[in-house]
């Protein structure tokens, strides 16, 4: 009985082979594992065996069936992937997938805000038409102060001025949360200009501001150098020179080292320093209490220089053609 | 700041090279700019900042050095013989505005010879890139840039009334200043002027006059030096359009107690290279000389600011090598303040002037920092959902000038509202600041036409500006939307899936989108007014015929979406999915043109029909076979129960009182 299962297994499989088309394997699933095939015929001699034997029968019947189940499968398998419709060159160029672009600024900054952000700083935003309050007299800009001059500001008729920094938003934040803040704010600024290759009236700043107790320069100095590691790689150089804002001081400049056609060079990134116990002052802050520091990085010379870009303006007749690039 | 390598080494007593000190420079927070090897010497141009006026001069330059690197300063001394007589039987001095010129002095010298100046001064001018003169006006040059005090020589000869008067201008002065290709200009009054007693002789701390400049055959000078307040200054030369190396320098500051010892220093060298007598006594105009400042610092503030331990012994150390004169006491160290440091008020100037000396590249840095995580702010959340929406759309995303033409914003503004614009001085013809989005993406879609560039889908994300009726000033974001488009026939839903995409970023995915007609826009026609969840956020439909002529129908979105960027997404609940099939019926009706899909969606919900489920849009057929004036709408209606399978006939009902329904309300024909 056992042996006749063996030979039942081979012819079957044979039969298999044969199936010349997709209706032959159908058919033959239909006698073989169809509920009236074969098998089930073969199920229905279990009460002929002897009843010390139906074990074995047992398990040489489920082996015969997984066996025929698993042949039957194969072979489909295989039909499945043989040649069906037309003809395909696969060296074909592939047809646009219809992606669109973000625009390199706005790459740019969503990828320096996301560093900042992994290292706690909250973005935030602040307006671009501001008073002068906001704009400078809050920032430690006196009335006097050259940075005021009409010729260098967009003053609006009726009053107001489009921002030239982004600073205006340590201002803007401070005024409505109490320490400890640590904020980073990205947007557009504005300072009349001659469009040139690396002049433009209007561009985009990252501002950052930590106000806390204990905030110190090494503060500064290390979430500086930590977002350069992780914008441009362990290998940049960075270094901090003395410079002057009236919103912040000590003031410095940081720069970059940075290759730019074959010649090592130093690039600036920004302006930074100690928040101006003035500034937290006139915001009635202890300045005793709280310290904090604040910086300001150009998003566009970053993208310039990231990317190799020689001409601003590039940036802002967004010529599909150069959007794509990125 | 042009720079001389070896005139700055004048001043130290061991010279540094010009790597040297562009080095220390630069640690001072002067870096380099440009450099220009000369024979013999190095020009240097350093970078300058608005507070160290002190530092536009050779001597300033060498102090920091000597600071930084352990040096010993000499600052030159003039002590010049005054074997002549009283200074007021030459001439005399009326300073009516010492609150703008807080000293005047006046010096005479009688009897000099002009001619060439000595090879010593000259050749540091030329260094620095400066062309010589002769003896008087290279010794002026030759004090400004050694110690940053400006000076003037007047001919003594042609001053009117043997007078100088420091005064305002009076409206409709004439002045012609000294230059070559000077041309006379009139004053409007509110400059401030050295005056003789008929005419200004100076636009003071900018320019000398024409009229009174020493000549070759000058005999008797007036050596003027004063300060001037930096304010004016800076007025008079931005009005007239003129600046000098003497109003940069005025500028910044300088103080009345520098004033004397650089005359005399001028007077040494005038006298050296041009003999002459100087007369006795100063013409003094002004205010008295103030004291100099003290300033207190407490050291542990100092650390404490800067996360450095510097002891005190060493912040008295680098307070004393600047010229501090510190004194230490219980921690608190006291300085006073040198004359050239009017930059210096308070305790963190002096804390600012330690981080220098002990410079930013000695600044320890931490390998970790503390954090506390920040919670990603639902404004910010939205825009970023956004963008991703629509970059996945295949929109391009613009930045574009927030500035735009009168023209070019006409058509944007709402109804009601004005433009907001920047002084049209400014401007470049551009003053407007954009009352909407759109007028920028056509600007861009535009320039790309020309350059061959078609087949675009573009967005922006920006500010948007306009004055309101009642005169609030309105800014505010905006999504603007461009497309071209590709199949006339699919009408807005182009654009209208978009919009979806968009709500279900700002919204979630349950957010209800509704679109309905409106009346055409001054950029839009048709119109259609956008809602999600009830909330009207804008407008999108056609450009039309007035602002994007003949370009084959654009279509154009502005969503405001603030109003769903100051929450977090609502939370999501999981819908189970449906365990028996659907069936679906398709019906084809002919109706007029103005019959609306959402009214034969309206029509089919209004039945509430048994095991409805959802009435799907399927296309909108126009040309042969329909009659004019109407269209063929074909949709599919699903049903389905949720317990069991349903059965053909429990859906043929319904949808025969659905076609009843249509033929009765919208005068449907039902096709096929």
């Amino acid at each position: 009985m056992l042996a006749e299962l063996d030979t039942t297994q081979e012819q079957a499989l044979a039969a298999l082979a044969a199936a010349g088309d997709d209706a032959a394997v159908e058919a033959w699933r239909i006698d073989w594992l169809g509920s009236k095939g074969q098998l089930k015929q073969l199920m229905a001699r279990m009460k002929d065996v002897e009843p010390s034997e139906r074990p074995a029968f047992g398990e040489r019947m489920n082996a015969l069936k997984q066996a025929l189940e698993d042949a039957f499968k194969a072979h489909k398998d295989v039909g499945a992937k043989g040649p069906s419709g037309p003809p395909m060159d696969v060296t074909e160029p592939g047809l646009p997938a219809g992606l669109g672009r973000r625009h390199i600024v706005s790459q740019t900054v969503a990828e320096i805000i996301e560093v900042f952000a992994r290292m706690g700083f909250e973005p935030t935003t602040g307006p671009e038409v501001e008073d002068e309050w906001h704009n400078f007299t809050a920032l430690n800009v006196p009335e006097s102060h050259p940075a005021r001059e009409a010729i260098d500001n967009y003053y609006l008729e009726g009053g107001g001025i489009l921002r030239s920094q982004t600073s205006t938003v340590q201002i803007r934040v401070l005024e409505k949360t109490p320490p400890p803040v640590r904020i980073v704010a990205a947007g557009r600024v504005y300072r009349p200009d001659t469009h040139d290759a690396t002049h433009y009236s209007m561009f985009h700043q990252v501002e950052g501001l930590y106000v806390d107790r204990g905030v110190t320069m090494v503060d500064l100095k290390s979430t500086l150098l930590g977002f350069a590691h992780a914008f441009f790689g362990e290998e940049v150089e960075v270094r901090m020179r003395p410079s002057f804002f009236p919103f912040t001081e000590p003031s410095a400049e940081v720069d970059m080292k940075m290759r730019i056609k074959g010649k090592w060079q130093w690039v600036e990134l920004g302006g930074c320093g100690m928040v101006d116990p003035n500034v937290l002052e006139a915001l009635n802050i202890d300045a005793e209490e709280w310290t904090g520091f604040a910086f300001g990085l150009g998003v566009e010379r970053v993208a310039m220089r990231k990317h190799g870009i020689a001409d601003i303006r590039w940036l802002f007749e967004n010529d599909a053609r150069f959007l794509r690039q990125f | 700041m042009y720079a001389s390598e070896a005139w700055i080494n004048d001043y130290l007593d061991r010279p540094a090279d010009a790597d040297e000190q562009a080095d220390l420079l630069t640690h001072a927070g002067f870096p380099l700019e440009g450099r220009e090897d000369l024979p013999g010497d190095v020009r240097q141009d350093f970078e300058m900042t608005s507070n160290r006026g002190d530092c536009t001069c050779h001597v300033g330059l060498a102090r920091e050095i000597a600071a930084l690197s352990n040096r010993t300063l000499f600052v030159p001394v003039g002590s010049p013989q005054a074997n002549g007589p009283e200074v007021d039987t030459f001439a005399s001095l009326d300073n009516e505005v010492p609150q703008h010129c807080p000293l005047y002095t006046g010096r005479v010298i009688t009897d000099i010879t002009v001619g060439p100046s000595p090879s010593h001064i000259s050749e540091r001018l030329i260094a620095r890139g400066d062309i010589p003169r002769s003896n008087l006006v290279d010794a002026t040059n030759f004090v400004l840039f050694e110690l940053g005090q400006p000076t003037h020589v007047f001919d003594l000869d042609t001053l009117a009334g043997n007078k100088i008067v420091v005064r305002m201008a009076r409206k409709g002065e004439k002045f012609l200043p000294i230059g070559e290709d000077a041309t006379e200009i009139e004053l409007n009054g509110t400059e401030l002027v050295i005056a003789d007693a008929e005419k200004p002789i100076a636009l003071a701390g900018v320019k000398g006059g024409a009229l009174t400049a020493v000549t070759d055959a000058t005999k008797n000078i007036l050596v003027e030096a004063a300060t001037f307040d930096p304010v004016m200054v800076r007025h008079t030369s931005r009005l007239h359009n003129i600046s000098s190396d003497s109003s940069f320098r005025f500028e910044r500051g300088v103080s009345p107690g520098q004033v004397n010892e650089a005359a005399e220093r001028l007077c040494q060298l005038i006298i050296d290279s041009a003999g002459g007598t100087l007369a006795t006594g100063v013409l003094t105009g002004g205010e008295n000389l103030p004291a100099r400042a003290a300033v207190t610092m407490r050291t542990a503030r100092c650390r404490d600011l800067l996360g450095i331990n510097i002891d005190d012994g060493t912040q008295v150390e680098m307070l004393e090598g600047l010229g501090f004169e510190p004194s230490l006491s219980g921690g608190v160290i006291t300085a006073t303040v040198p004359w050239h440091r009017g930059d210096i008020h308070r305790e963190v100037d002096l804390i600012e002037e330690i981080m220098r000396m002990h410079g930013f590249a000695a600044v320890p840095v931490r390998e970790t920092l503390t954090i506390a995580p920040a919670a990603d702010p639902p404004d910010h959340r939205a825009a970023e959902a956004m963008i991703a929406a629509l970059v996945s759309d295949g929109f391009i995303e613009t930045v574009t000038h927030t500035l735009i033409s009168e023209q070019d914003a006409a058509a944007f503004l709402p109804s009601g509202c004005s433009s907001r614009q920047v002084h049209e001085t400014r401007a470049a013809g551009e003053p407007v600041l954009r009352p909407s989005i759109i007028p920028s993406l056509l600007r861009v879609r535009r320039h790309n036409a020309d350059q061959g560039v078609d087949d675009l889908s573009l967005f922006e994300l920006g500010s948007t500006f306009h004055r309101a009726a009642d005169g609030t000033d309105v800014e505010s974001l905006e999504l603007g939307l461009l497309m071209d488009v590709r199949i006339a026939s699919d009408g807005i839903r182009p654009l209208r899936g978009i919009v979806d995409h968009v709500a279900r970023a700002l919204a979630g995915v349950d957010a209800a989108v509704t679109v309905e007609p409106c009346a055409d826009l001054s950029w839009l026609a048709p119109a259609a007014a956008v809602s999600i969840n009830d909330v009207c956020v804008g407008h999108i439909g056609r450009l039309n015929e007035a602002v994007a002529p003949g370009d084959g129908g654009w279509l154009a979105g502005a969503i405001r979406p603030e109003a769903f960027m100051q929450t977090d997404l609502p939370e999501r609940e999981a819908h189970r999915l449906p365990e028996h099939p659907a069936i679906e019926r398709d019906l084809s009706l002919i109706v007029p043109e103005s019959i609306t899909w959402a009214q034969l969606v309206a029509i089919a919900d209004g039945l509430d029909m048994p095991h409805h489920e959802a009435t799907e849009f399927v296309t909108v057929y126009r040309g042969k076979g329909i009659p004019d004036g109407q269209k063929s709408v074909s949709m599919r209606l699903r049903f389905r129960a949720a317990d069991r399978t349903l059965t053909h006939e429990e859906v043929d009902g319904p949808i025969e009182s659905l076609i009843a329904a249509f033929r009765a309300e919208v005068g449907a024909e039902i096709r096929g």
